[in-house]
């Protein structure tokens, strides 16, 4: 019985709350990828952004930081379209390549904003051992892990149905299966590319206010990130937002399942391997099914 | 005045090499004109100039008494003229229903509704298979909803591009007859084919077009019989 609650308490857990954060920020780089083609290599710098947004009031206003998020998700989703106006768009005629590397540069600038802005040491929103809720009076699961993953169905779903039942929904669909086609549809690209930003950066904001919530907030989580998030995005098949999510959540138990004593003992893998299992999934992917487990597209 | 003209177009996929120098073309109220020609003769090229696809270097293009020379698709098609791609003219992981719905993308919700029960009023098999991915259709279905998709809006010119392309004589012959439809329900239509002979036979008005360039045109009839015109493609 020990090992069980160690198992759901130190492995499960972690796993479904690490794997709803990745699953958060795989959906806007899978999104992205449909609609503009490219890799956003910024998008885990977009999280550690949406990060400090909350914290900023969280200090301010000593809000909840459940609380923060819609603030979060608005200067997220501005600073996305930003970056799109005045970085992207230009180049968006060249190809995707240059649209990628030209995303590691912004990678590099909203890092060395933050760092400048707040310092490179880091923060947290809230200090002091966190309350927890026992479930059949046996195992506890800290509140914050319950709402890190509440929050993360209600947006997924919410997502869902954006995309199943509205016209934006559909348009952003269309385009991401034929952009050309889409234009001859009267859908306009330009509204569809914002659209999917806001929906991308709020998402990446939610993604860095739980990952700072349940560790620290510091200039480099989201860059930390981007390596899992790309396996999960990888996993589900580019452009495939359905795909991300259930990739999310396999790297994420992968990446603590595989650290749990399943022969008893040591651990199966050393925890500090685990960023070599997301790489490991990943590597595997491109190699044997590069259009990932739900076929993606590999343009 | 013509419902749709290219007057002198010269226009290419980049901005250097021209595929087309120097083409007219005119659709009037109520037509159907085939555009006939050997490969790569600029049909097909001369359609995506039509539609906003390709840069303009000279000339003009106009719809109505509209310059809409350098306007983007999406505006153009707002404007009433909806265009069937050869190749890619479906969604196809949309489901049938999606597909047609996003054809009345700029068009209210009633008239969107109005729109679907015309269009499979008009193509009834799509309607048994409206909640499935148009990816999974055959050629012949997916021709349907690439055609159902532009019929939507109830443009009033239809740009079709090849859409007998790759299908059976038979549902060659029965895209011919709903050309027909289309055209008497009161939209004029323009189209490219490689079965010259039986579009310009339902055709108005032709155009041959070669090297780029426009070298006959005549009503549709006429050309069938011009010997010079059979000699060059219809097979004599």
């Amino acid at each position: 019985m020990d090992q069980m609650l160690i198992f759901i308490n130190a492995y499960l857990v972690p796993g479904i709350v690490s794997g709803s954060i990745y699953a958060l920020g795989a959906i806007g780089l899978t999104l992205l990828f449909g609609v503009l083609r490219f890799t956003h290599f910024a998008h885990g710098d977009v999280m550690t952004a949406g990060a400090y947004f909350a914290l900023t009031f969280v200090g301010l206003l000593g809000l909840h930081p459940v609380l923060a998020l819609p603030i979060a998700m608005l200067c997220t989703s501005v600073l996305c379209l930003g970056i799109n106006h005045f970085f992207y768009r230009p180049l968006m005629k060249r190809p995707s390549l240059v649209l990628t590397i030209s995303s590691f540069g912004v990678a590099l600038m909203i890092r060395a904003s933050i760092q400048l802005l707040y310092g490179v040491e880091s923060h947290y929103y809230v200090r002091g051992i966190q309350r927890s809720t026992e479930f059949f009076g046996t195992f506890r699961i800290v509140d914050r892990h319950i709402w890190i993953v509440c929050c993360a169905v209600v947006l997924m779903a919410a997502l869902h149905l954006l995309l199943t039942y509205t016209r934006l929904g559909k348009a952003m669909r269309a385009v991401s299966d034929s952009p050309d086609l889409a234009r001859l549809t009267g859908i306009s690209t330009s509204a569809i590319v914002k659209a999917t930003w806001v929906i991308g950066g709020s998402l990446a904001a939610v993604a860095g206010v739980f990952l700072g919530w349940d560790g620290f907030i510091q200039a480099n989580m989201g860059w930390d990130l981007l390596l899992p998030m790309s396996a999960a995005a990888i996993l589900g098949g580019l452009g495939r937002p359905y795909g991300a999510m259930v990739g999310g959540l396999v790297i994420g138990l992968a990446e603590e399942l595989s650290s749990y004593p399943w022969f008893g003992g040591d651990a199966l893998l050393s925890p500090g391997y685990k960023t070599g299992v997301a790489f490991t999934i990943m590597v595997a992917m491109l190699i044997w099914r590069p259009n990932g487990l739900f076929g993606g597209r590999v343009r | 005045m013509s419902l749709l003209s290219l007057e002198g177009v010269v226009a290419g996929y980049g901005p250097d090499v021209p595929i087309l120098h120097g083409v007219n073309l005119r659709l009037d109220a109520g037509e159907i004109v085939a555009i006939v020609g050997p490969n790569g003769a600029g049909k097909s090229t001369a359609m995506k100039a039509a539609v906003g696809l390709l840069n303009i270097h000279d000339g003009r293009i106009r719809m109505g008494d509209k310059d809409v020379t350098g306007s983007s698709p999406e505006s153009i098609v707002r404007k009433g003229l909806s265009f069937v791609p050869q190749t890619e003219n479906v969604f196809p992981s949309l489901t049938v229903q999606e597909n047609l719905e996003l054809g009345g993308y700029f068009s209210s919700r009633g008239h969107v509704r109005a729109g679907l029960e015309r269009i499979y009023t008009l193509f009834p098999p799509l309607r048994d298979k409206r909640y499935q991915k148009s990816g999974c259709l055959s050629g012949g279905q997916r021709q349907m909803v690439a055609m159902g998709r532009a019929l939507m809006p109830d443009p009033s010119i239809m740009l079709l591009d090849e859409p007998t392309a790759g299908l059976s004589p038979k549902y060659a012959e029965e895209i011919f007859s709903l050309v027909l439809g289309i055209n008497a329900n009161g939209t004029s239509v323009l189209m490219v084919e490689q079965n010259a002979k039986q579009a310009l036979m339902i055709s108005n008005r032709g155009y041959v077009l070669v090297d780029g360039r426009n070298r006959h045109e005549g009503p549709g009839n006429d050309l069938v019989r011009d010997r010079e015109v059979a000699e060059m493609f219809l097979g004599g």
